[in-house]
C-alpha cells in the first residue's frame, strides 16, 4: 500500500537516512565536545581510501575500510588521548595523509570512477535492504556501547583528568570511542560518502551545543537537528535535482550558522516565553535598574 | 597504619627532574597542605600518589597499598578536586551530572541508583549549593564550580580527600566554605591533602605544612613553616 505511495527506494533511502542521522548525531556530541572533530574527518577519508584500496585488492570496500579505519582509529586514539598541542598537529596531519591517500587510490581506478564517487559523496537513493540492515546492525552495536558506557564517557568528555584520579580506565573508553567513530565513519560511507560524514558528526551537535546547557538534552537536539538537516536535504535534492548528500551537508551547516546567529542576537525570555533581541533585554535591565 | 608513606621518591619526564627523592609521612587524619611556586611538583606529587606517574625510584604506600600494584584500590579511597583550568567547559552539562560523576566510578557500568542520587544530593548539600541541582555548570561563579567539584569528590564518601588549587579564582564567601567543608571532613577522620601555590592560602586551615620546589624544603607545623618561608624570602632579596 506504502510502496504505490512512495517508491521503495525512497523507503530505504528515508530507512537509511534515519538511521545515519541518529547514530552520527549522538556520537557527535561526544565528538565536538572533545574537539575530535579532526580525527573524525581523518577517519572519514581514511574509510574512503580503504574502500578504493579494497577495489583495488578485489576485496569487499566496506571491509577495506574498516580495517584501515580500525588501523588508525587506534593511532589516533593513542595520540589524541594526551592531547597536546602537537598531538592535535598529527591529528591534522593524518587528515591529511588520508586524504592524500584517498585521492592518490582513486586515480588508480579509472574503470571504477562511479563507485569511487559514490563512496564520495555516497548514495543514499541506491541503498540495498543488505545496507540498510548492515546500517542498523552497527547503529545499534553503537547506540548500545554509548548508552550502556553513557556515564563514563560523559566524565571523561567533562574531566579526563579527575575520571583517571578518580578510577575510571580512561584509556579503554577513550580507546572504545575512536573505534566507535571508526565504525560509524565506515557504514556511512554508502549513505552519506565520506566528505558528508564529518559533516553529520559535527553540524548537529555543534548546532545543540549552541541552544543547551543539559548533555542529554543536547544529544536530544543533535537528533532533531540531524534528521530535519537529512529530511530537508532530501526533500531539496529531489525537487531541484541536487545531489542528495550534498545538499543534506548544506541544510545541516545553514541550520548551525542560523542558530549561531540566533543564538548571539536573541535571548530567550522565560517571563513572556519569546526570543527577545539581545539590545532589548539589556535595555529592560537597565529600565529596572 | 599511616594514611600516606611516601619514601625517597624521584620523578623524571625526559630526563628533566621533577621530584627529586621527595619524602614524608601522613600519620593520622589532617589537613596537609603542600605549598609551592608554579613548576614545583605539586600536581605531580598528587599524580603520582595516585599512581598515574611511576617513579624512577622510591616508594609509596597508601593505607597499606601499592598505587602502582593496586590502583583501583588506592583510587576507590580517594576524592579529587582538579584544577579548573583541566576542566572542558565547552561541554554542556548540568551540576548534578558533575556530582553523579563521583559515584559513576563506584557504580560500574549501568545506570544510577536511588543511593547514588541520595549520595550526590547530599553532598550538594554539604557544600551549600543542593538549589543549584539543576543548573548549567557554565552558569555558576568560580567559586560556586569549585564547591560542586568538591561535593563530587565528596560522593564518593572518600577516606582521603585530594585537591589541587582549590581557592584559585575563588571568591570569599566560597572560600570560606569550602575551609569549612574541609575541616568538617577532617574532624570525621578524613585525611585532606590540598596542594596551593600561596602559603597564606592555607594558614587557616593546615594541621600541617610541605613546602615544595622539586624537593622538600619544609615541613612542620603552620607557623613553623611560615618563619622558615619568611626567612628564606628575605635573604633571597
Amino acid at each position: 500500500m506504502i510502496e504505490e505511495l512512495i517508491p521503495l527506494f525512497l523507503i530505504r533511502a528515508i530507512m537509511a537516512s534515519v538511521i545515519t542521522s541518529i547514530t552520527t548525531a549522538i556520537l557527535g556530541i561526544y565528538v565536538v565536545s572533545r574537539n575530535l572533530s579532526s580525527a573524525g574527518a581523518a577517519l572519514a577519508h581514511t574509510a574512503l581510501a580503504g574502500a578504493v584500496l579494497g577495489h583495488l585488492l578485489g576485496v569487499d570496500p566496506y571491509l577495506g575500510a574498516l580495517s584501515m579505519n580500525l588501523v588508525l582509529s587506534i593511532v589516533i586514539a593513542n595520540l589524541s588521548i594526551s592531547s597536546t598541542r602537537e598531538s592535535e598537529a598529527v591529528i591534522g596531519l593524518l587528515f591529511g595523509f588520508s586524504t592524500a591517500l584517498a585521492v592518490t587510490l582513486v586515480s588508480l581506478v579509472k574503470e571504477y570512477v562511479v563507485v569511487v564517487w559514490t563512496y564520495l559523496i555516497g548514495d543514499v537513493l541506491g541503498v540495498t535492504l543488505t545496507d540498510i540492515l548492515f546500517l542498523a546492525s552497527v547503529s545499534l552495536i553503537t547506540i548500545n556501547v554509548l548508552m550502556l558506557c553513557y556515564k563514563e564517557f560523559k566524565f571523561i568528555t567533562f574531566d579526563i583528568e579527575g575520571a583517571r584520579a578518580m578510577g575510571l580506565n580512561v584509556t579503554f573508553y577513550h580507546f572504545l570511542m575512536t573505534v566507535l567513530i571508526a565504525l560509524v565513519t565506515t557504514i556511512c560511507l554508502r549513505t552519506v560518502g565520506s566528505i558528508l560524514t564529518t559533516v553529520l558528526l559535527v553540524a548537529p551537535a555543534a548546532t545543540a551545543r549552541k541552544i543547551t546547557h543539559s548533555f542529554e538534552k543536547a544529544i536530544a537536539l543533535s537528533i532533531i537537528v540531524s534528521l530535519l538537516s537529512s529530511f530537508m536535504g532530501m526533500y531539496v535534492s529531489l525537487q531541484l535535482n541536487l545531489t542528495v548528500s550534498g545538499t543534506i551537508g548544506l541544510v545541516a551547516s545553514l541550520l548551525y550558522f542560523i542558530t549561531g546567529y540566533i543564538v548571539a542576537k536573541f535571548k530567550y525570555c522565560k517571563k513572556c516565553r519569546l526570543l527577545i533581541p539581545q539590545q532589548r533585554l539589556s535595555l529592560k535591565v537597565k529600565d529596572r535598574d | 597504619m599511616k594514611v600516606i608513606e611516601v619514601d625517597s621518591v624521584t620523578v623524571k619526564f625526559n630526563g628533566r627532574t621533577a621530584l627529586e627523592r621527595v619524602t614524608f609521612d601522613i600519620v593520622t587524619p589532617k589537613v596537609f597542605c603542600i605549598v609551592g611556586p608554579n613548576g614545583a611538583g605539586k600536581t605531580t606529587l598528587l599524580r603520582t600518589i595516585l599512581g598515574l606517574i611511576k617513579p624512577v625510584e622510591g616508594h609509596i604506600r597508601v593505607l597499606g597499598h601499592d598505587p602502582l600494584k593496586e590502583p583501583k584500590e588506592v583510587r576507590k579511597l580517594v576524592g579529587y578536586v582538579p584544577q579548573r583550568a583541566s576542566l572542558n567547559l565547552e561541554v554542556p552539562i548540568l551540576v548534578k551530572d558533575i556530582v553523579l560523576m563521583g559515584r559513576a566510578v563506584k557504580r560500574g557500568i549501568g545506570a544510577f541508583s536511588k543511593r547514588d542520587y541520595d549520595a550526590a544530593k547530599e553532598a550538594l548539600k554539604i557544600v551549600g549549593l543542593l538549589k543549584l541541582w539543576s543548573e548549567p555548570f557554565r552558569h555558576l561563579s568560580g567559586g560556586q564550580q569549585q564547591r560542586v567539584l568538591l561535593a563530587r569528590a565528596l560522593s564518593v564518601e572518600p577516606t582521603i580527600l585530594m585537591l589541587d588549587e582549590p581557592f584559585a579564582g575563588v571568591d570569599s564567601i566560597s572560600r570560606t566554605l569550602i575551609m569549612d567543608t574541609l575541616r568538617k571532613m577532617s574532624k570525621q577522620g578524613v585525611t585532606v591533602i590540598l596542594v596551593s601555590h600561596d602559603i597564606n592560602d592555607v594558614l587557616e586551615i593546615a594541621d600541617e605544612v610541605m613546602l615544595l620546589n622539586k624537593r622538600v624544603l619544609a615541613i612542620g607545623e603552620p607557623e613553623k613553616v611560615l618563619k622558615y618561608y619568611l626567612s628564606r624570602a628575605i635573604s633571597k632579596r
